[in-house]
C-alpha cells in the first residue's frame, strides 16, 4: 500500500524548513565564542536572519552551520541543542511538555515534525512487555548523524527524566569511546553494540496516562497546527520516500516515482543530488526491518525471508548479511 | 571559515594597529626603493639565497602580523613591534642584495643590514622582558583555573575553565612527579532548584557562567576549578587534608549560595595517584551520578 503522495517534494536546497534548530544552536555558538558570525560562514545566513520566525531556511543552510559548529571545541553542543529544543517555547515543544506518555508525544511529533525538520526517523515497537523507539538518520553525510544523533537523544531523556521514566539506552559502538559523555547525558543506563540509536523503556511507564487538561492540549495542537500552516505544503525528499518504503518495503523506484509525478531518471537524478540513491534508502530501511524482527522478535530465517518476499532461503542470507554486516544466525548468537 | 576568520583578524589590526601597519608599509617600500633606485643591478642572481633569505622575509613579515593581530596596543606591543619591524626591515634588504648592488660610498643600506638584526634581537628581548612582567600578571588571574600547564585547547568555551581532560592530565602528571598524598578531588554538580517547574527544570547556561564565576571569586589561591561538562564541576584541593578539604568545599557552597540559588549533588575523593587518572575521575563521576539520582528517586 503506498502512502499519499505529499504535495510537493522539497530538496535539501529548497527553503523550507523553520530557522528554530539554526536559531537554537547559533545562540549557543553565540555563548562560547566572541565572533559567532564566524559560524555562519558559507551558509548564507546572517545574524539578523534569527530575529524574525517566518524566515525558513533550507536543509542544506542547516547541515552547514552544523558542520561549522562541529569544529566548536564544545562537545556537548547536540545535547545542548535537544536540551534547548524541548524546553523551547515553541508550539510543539510545549505540546510534547504536555504530553504524559511516549506514545502520544511520538504521533504529534510525527505530526508535527515539519516544524522542527530534525533529519532523524522514530519508530516505535512493542515487545516483551518493553517499548523501544528506534531512531536512525535519513541524511547520507555520516559526520553529521552522529551530531543529529546526540539531540534526538538529549531531548528524549530530559523529556523523560522530567516524567521520572527510566530509559534503557542502546547506542551503536562507535560511540563508546565518548562513553563518559554520552553517561553524562543519558544516564547511566547505557550499552553499546546496537546498529542504531535505541530507547527502551518499560510499556506500563510508555503508556502511562495522567490527568492532562485537554482544554490546554486543544490550545496547543492550534498553536502547532497555526505555525505548520505558515509553512509550504510539502515533504522533504528523503523523508517522503522513506514513508513510501514504511508503507510497502518491496515497492520499486518506478512506483515511487510514479507515485510521486515525476519520472525515474528524475528522481534518482534528486536522490543523487542529496547524495544517495534509492538502493541505498531501500537497504538502509530493510536494515532496521530485518533487526528488529531478528533481534526483537526472534523470527526464523524462514519467516524473514518470507515477509521480505525472497523465495531463496541462501538468497535471503546475502541479503541480510548486505544490509547488517552479519549473518541472521551471528547476529543472534550475539 | 579561514577567510571569514582571515578577514577578522584583518579587522582586527586595522581597529588597533592601523599607524603601525602603514608605517611598516611605507617604511618597507621607501626602504626597498630607494635601495633600488640608488643602487646597480647584479650580473648575477644566485637563486638558492633569493629563495632562502626570502622565505626568511617572509616568515618575519608573518610574524609582525600575528604579533599585531594578537596582541592589544601597549608598551610590550610596541617594543615587540619595533623589534620584529626592525628585523623585517634587515631580512629585506638581505633579499634585496641579491639582485641589486648597493654602491660602496654610500654604506646606509650595507650598515642597515648589518646592524638591524642585533638591534632588532635588543628590541624584542627588553619586549619580551617586560611581557614576562605582564605575563606574571596575568598568570595572578589565572591561578584558579589552572595548574602547571596551560594548553589552550582544552579550555571549555563556555566558562572558560579547563575542562576533564586537563584534569585528567594534570592529576597524571601529579602522578608521575611525587607522591600526591595531598590532592581532594571534589566532583560536584549543579542541580536544577527546588521547585522549579520540571518541564523547565534545568540549569541554563548564564547560571553555570554565572556560577563559575562567583565560585572562582572564591576559591583559595592553590585550587582549581575544571568543568567536566553538562553541569558538573571538579575542584581540585592541595595540600589539604579530606576533613578540612570538605570543610571548605561547604564553607564555598554557602557563600556562592548568599549570591545566587544554587543546589548542589557532591562526592569526594582523595587522590592517591595509585590507579590511572582516567579511571580515578570515571569512577568519581559514576559516583556522583548514582549518587544524584538517588538524590532525584527520594
Amino acid at each position: 500500500m503506498l502512502v499519499p503522495a505529499p504535495a510537493a517534494l522539497f530538496t535539501s536546497r529548497c527553503k523550507f524548513v523553520p530557522p528554530l534548530l539554526a536559531k537554537l544552536l547559533y545562540e549557543l555558538l553565540e555563548s562560547r565564542t566572541d565572533d559567532a558570525c564566524m559560524y555562519l560562514s558559507g551558509t548564507k545566513l546572517f545574524a539578523q536572519d534569527f530575529a524574525s520566525d517566518d524566515r525558513l531556511i533550507a536543509p542544506q543552510q542547516l547541515s552547514k552551520l552544523v558542520n561549522n559548529a562541529l569544529r566548536c571545541a564544545d562537545q556537548e553542543l547536540g545535547f545542548l541543542l535537544g536540551q534547548r529544543l524541548i524546553q523551547s517555547s515553541d508550539p510543539l515543544a510545549q505540546l510534547l511538555n504536555a504530553q504524559t506518555n511516549i506514545i502520544q508525544a511520538l504521533a504529534s511529533l510525527r505530526c508535527y515534525q515539519a516544524l522542527w525538520q530534525v533529519p532523524i526517523h522514530y519508530e516505535g515497537q512493542v515487545s516483551d512487555g518493553q517499548f523501544h523507539l528506534n531512531s536512525w538518520e535519513i541524511l547520507p553525510q555520516h559526520d553529521l548523524n552522529d551530531f543529529w544523533r546526540q539531540v534526538s537523544a538529549a531531548a528524549l531523556s530530559g523529556w523523560c527524566r522530567h516524567r521520572q521514566i527510566d530509559i534503557y539506552w542502546q547506542l551503536p559502538s562507535h560511540l563508546q569511546p565518548q562513553h563518559r559523555l554520552w553517561q553524562r547525558y543519558l544516564g547511566l543506563n547505557i550499552t553499546y553494540g546496537h546498529p542504531h540509536l535505541r530507547a527502551t523503556m518499560a510499556l506500563p511507564s510508555a503508556k502511562h496516562q495522567a490527568p492532562s487538561p485537554d482544554l490546554t492540549m486543544q490550545q496547543l495542537n492550534k498553536q502547532c497546527q497555526h505555525s505548520m500552516s505558515k509553512l509550504p505544503l510539502g515533504h522533504y525528499i528523503l523523508n517522503a520516500v522513506y514513508e513510501q518504503l514504511a508503507g510497502n518495503a518491496h515497492v520499486s523506484l518506478e512506483q515511487v516515482a510514479l507515485h510521486f509525478g515525476m519520472s525515474s531518471s528524475s528522481l534518482k537524478r534528486k536522490l543523487k543530488d542529496e547524495g544517495t540513491n534509492f538502493s541505498q534508502l531501500q537497504d538502509n530501511y530493510n536494515r532496521h526491518q530485518a533487526l528488529h524482527l531478528a533481534i526483537d522478535l526472534n523470527w526464523s530465517n524462514a519467516q524473514m525471508a518470507s515477509y521480505f518476499e525472497i523465495s531463496d532461503i541462501n538468497n535471503f542470507r546475502r541479503a541480510f548479511k548486505r544490509w547488517t554486516g552479519r549473518n541472521p544466525s551471528q547476529l543472534k548468537q550475539a | 571559515m579561514l577567510i571569514y576568520q582571515l578577514t577578522q583578524y584583518y579587522r582586527f589590526v586595522w581597529r588597533h594597529h592601523s599607524q603601525r601597519l602603514l608605517a611598516a608599509l611605507v617604511g618597507a617600500i621607501v626602504l626597498s626603493g630607494s635601495a633600488i633606485q640608488s643602487s646597480e643591478p647584479k650580473p648575477m642572481i644566485h637563486w638558492l639565497d633569493v629563495a632562502g633569505e626570502g622565505a626568511a622575509a617572509l616568515l618575519a613579515l608573518c610574524w609582525l602580523l600575528l604579533l599585531l593581530c594578537a596582541r592589544p596596543a601597549g608598551r610590550v606591543t610596541n617594543l615587540l613591534y619595533a623589534g620584529a619591524l626592525l628585523y623585517w626591515f634587515a631580512c629585506l634588504l638581505d633579499v634585496l642584495d641579491e639582485f641589486v648592488r648597493y654602491p660602496l660610498e654610500y654604506r646606509l643600506f650595507a650598515d642597515i643590514e648589518s646592524l638591524a638584526i642585533p638591534i632588532a634581537m635588543l628590541v624584542v628581548t627588553i619586549g619580551l622582558w617586560h611581557w614576562l612582567k605582564e605575563q606574571k600578571q596575568i598568570n595572578r588571574q589565572l591561578r584558579q583555573r589552572e595548574l602547571v600547564h596551560r594548553e589552550y585547547q582544552l579550555l571549555d568555551p563556555l566558562t572558560l575553565l579547563y575542562g576533564e581532560s586537563y584534569l585528567q592530565r594534570q592529576l597524571q602528571g601529579h602522578r608521575l612527579r611525587k607522591s600526591p598524598n595531598d590532592i581532594e578531588l571534589v566532583m560536584f554538580e549543579l542541580n536544577p532548584p527546588v521547585g522549579a517547574s520540571p518541564a523547565y527544570a534545568a540549569v541554563d547556561e548564564r547560571q553555570l557562567k554565572q556560577f563559575a564565576e562567583l565560585m572562582l571569586s572564591q576559591l583559595q589561591d592553590n585550587d582549581v576549578l575544571c568543568r567536566c561538562g553538562a553541569n558538573r564541576f571538579a575542584l581540585v584541593m592541595t595540600n589539604v587534608a579530606p576533613a578540612q578539604a570538605s570543610e571548605q568545599f561547604v564553607q564555598l557552597v554557602q557563600q556562592v549560595s548568599r549570591h545566587m540559588t544554587i543546589n548542589i549533588t557532591h562526592i569526594q575523593r582523595s587522590w592517591t595517584g595509585q590507579q590511572p587518572a582516567d579511571s580515578f575521575l570515571a569512577n568519581a563521576e559514576h559516583a556522583l551520578q548514582s549518587q544524584n539520582r538517588a538524590s532525584t528517586l527520594c
